[in-house]
């Protein structure tokens, strides 16, 4: 007795289980997609599993004879249909259901006809009968052509994935199609022994079920599938389906495991209460994962402009070292005539057309120093690196040839420009063309706004850093527009508009980049118009 | 016997100014407008010196180098890259290979540059 009691409890267990899963399957399938094709057939197909195995339990569980027979019909007139449909699955899974579609025609017109065969003729199923107990199916004359139709659409089956698991090149495919294989064949494999060797041809009865029950592989395996390899491209959220699992166990307790009503009652209660708070969590859940696909859709576009401007930035670099070729060009071989003249190549050079030369020479080299600069703008822009630092760099020479090459100006301005040395002067890394670039600008432009008096150079050693002070008796600088001077780009004060309508306010913009690049301070101070401005430069020894 | 150099320059300024800087001083200079030209020149005779610019109409100052490099005649010729570009990368390109020396041409006068080729040619 207790035995049996186990063996009822096992039955209905089980039965309960493939209800279970093939109910959270469909579900989770059908509305994926419900449009597709290949998840409409999976529905149908886990629908006529159910028809099968429950019709069979009810047969089993039916005490009058007369009912038992029509739900073992009914279970027995879809079964061919199921193998049918477990053949659509197959074909729209690996695509191939426009390949022939005569065959498919005949499959599903087969698994009809055996609808109608066995529920209207005692064809396939003539009778039943309980021996002690246990329901023993008496087969018709054409059962083999039940058994036979079975077979062919599952070795069909079989084939056809068989085929495309050693022709696919998708890793992913192949283990999809692998999982399904398994699934079948044990699906299949414990069919044949318990529904057809052991009651056919053994006469073995009372494991039949065993037969039905093997529809519960096939689902696993399928349901670990769409958990494992998204198929039907469904992406699974573990806390889905945990939540599944625990409703299915907590309603296979109270479905199968409990018997007193109001325990019933009270874990029907929880598998409620269970459910909704499920639900909460799985919808908390998909909020999450929208967020953070919406996340990467943004992340996604940034990367996309980011790259836009790279490219734009090539392109901008390419732009600035043609230009540089083009406008350097022709000042070559400008600079280079006026070296060939002075040097002789041409015949001795009067004293006055040397005058004129020089001054040409002159202004030629300040076309190079601006091309240089806006080309140096260009890159400070860029982000480049546009100066290269060398250690022991001696900064007097570099003062001596900025002072040098503006003698010409100062002398033809009657002004002064003097170089006070105090102290010892330390070696220093710096970029030495870039910073007698960015000296000579303020010392020239000093000299600029210079009217009267000059400008004196100071050299020293102050707070541990190596100081440049230059000092001018020019117009000065407004009140509040010192500290603007080398933030800006070409931001200039009034009097200076005034003075120099066109003047080189790019110098200021571009030494504050040397400076700067020389992890050095520099800024500006002045009493205010009319009193002169000093400019001090401050680089790390 | 005059030493020869050879000038691989397309803008044509550039290309006389430098000549008659180093004609001045007695060289022999042959011109190429274009990198093949360069290459087919060197092939027919092998000069004493290089002057290579970087941007040429066809293929560029760094491809002629190679292709220099290459020939068993010409690959220890000294070459002198000119080039107007600042871009220390470029530099590094042309340095990587042998014997060459990369010259901007803007930091060097005609009568400068006879000098250093009168300094490689250890004519002085």
């Amino acid at each position: 007795m207790g035995l049996e009691l186990e063996w009822e409890l096992i039955t209905k267990t089980l039965v309960f289980l493939i209800n279970a899963i093939g109910i959270v399957l469909i579900f989770l399938v059908y509305f994926s997609n419900p449009r597709a094709r290949l998840n409409q057939i999976f529905v149908a197909m886990t629908f006529l599993m159910f028809i099968w195995v429950d019709f069979a339990f009810l047969a089993r569980l039916e005490g009058q004879a007369e009912r038992s027979l029509l739900w073992i019909r009914i279970a027995w007139a879809i079964t061919p249909l199921l193998f049918s449909f477990i053949y659509f699955f197959v074909i729209y899974l690996i695509r191939i259901e426009k390949k022939y579609k005569l065959l498919n025609i005949f499959n599903l017109f087969l698994g009809i006809l055996f609808i109608f065969i066995t529920l209207f003729t005692d064809f396939i199923i003539k009778d039943i009968k309980f021996d002690t107990g246990i329901l023993s199916i008496i087969y018709g004359k054409l059962i083999f052509l039940g058994f036979g139709t079975i077979f062919y659409l599952t070795v069909l089956s079989f084939i056809l994935l068989l085929r495309r698991y050693f022709t696919s090149s998708e890793k992913e495919e192949k283990i999809k199609i692998k999982y399904l294989l398994i699934g079948l064949s044990l699906f299949f494999l414990m069919n044949s022994i318990f529904n057809t060797a052991l009651p056919v041809f053994l006469r073995i009865v009372h494991l039949y079920e065993f037969g039905d029950y093997s529809t519960i592989i096939l689902l696993s395996l399928i349901a670990y599938t769409i958990v494992k390899k998204e198929l039907f491209g469904i992406k699974i959220i573990i806390p889905a389906v945990l939540v599944s699992l625990i409703t299915i166990l907590l309603g296979l307790d109270v479905a199968v495991f409990t018997t007193e009503l109001l325990i019933r009652l009270y874990k029907g209660l929880v598998l409620i209460i269970f459910l909704y708070f499920g639900y909460l969590l799985i919808k908390s859940v998909l909020k999450e994962i929208e967020m953070r696909e919406r996340i990467k859709k943004a992340y996604d576009v940034e990367k996309k402009a980011r790259e836009q401007i790279e490219e734009l930035t090539e392109a901008k670099t390419q732009f600035i070292m043609a230009t540089q070729h083009h406008l350097r060009t022709p000042l070559t071989s400008m600079i280079g005539f006026l070296d060939l003249l002075f040097g002789g190549t041409y015949g001795k050079v009067p004293v006055k057309i040397k005058q004129a030369l020089l001054k040409f020479e002159s202004s030629t080299k300040r076309l190079i120093r601006v091309v240089d600069e806006l080309l140096d703008i260009s890159q400070f822009q860029l982000g480049k690196e546009v100066v290269s630092l060398e250690p022991g760099t001696d900064i007097l020479p570099i003062l001596k040839e900025v002072i040098e090459e503006l003698q010409f100006e100062v002398e033809y301005r009657d002004l002064y420009l003097k170089l006070e040395k105090i102290g010892k002067v330390p070696k220093i890394r710096a970029d030495s063309e870039k910073l007698k670039v960015g000296l000579f600008n303020i010392v020239d432009n000093a000299i600029k706004y210079t009217r009267k008096g000059g400008v004196i150079v100071k050299c020293q050693i102050a707070k541990d850093k190596l100081q440049i002070i230059i000092k001018d008796t020019g117009i000065g600088i407004p009140k509040g527009e010192a500290g603007k001077l080398f933030k800006e780009a070409f931001e200039r004060g009034k009097t200076a508009k005034k003075v120099h309508g066109f003047g080189r306010g790019i110098g200021l913009y571009i030494t504050g980049h040397i400076i700067r690049a020389h992890h050095g301070k520099i800024w500006a101070e002045s009493e205010g118009e009319g009193k002169g401005s000093t400019f001090f430069i401050e680089l790390p020894i | 016997m005059k030493k020869t150099i050879l000038f691989i320059e397309d803008d044509l300024p550039t290309v006389e100014v430098y000549k008659i800087a180093l004609e001045h001083a007695g060289f022999k200079v042959e011109t190429a407008f274009s990198g093949n030209d360069g290459i087919k020149k060197i092939k027919a005779k092998a000069p004493d010196l290089i002057l290579l610019d970087f941007l040429l109409p066809d293929i560029d100052g760094l491809e002629v180098l190679k292709e220099i490099r290459e020939q068993k005649d010409a690959k220890d010729i000294p070459i002198f890259i000119l080039t107007n570009y600042t871009d220390e990368k470029l530099g590094q390109k042309g340095l990587f290979l042998k014997n060459e020396k990369y010259l901007l041409k803007t930091k060097y006068t005609p009568r400068e540059l006879v000098e250093k080729v009168k300094k490689e040619l250890r004519l002085t």
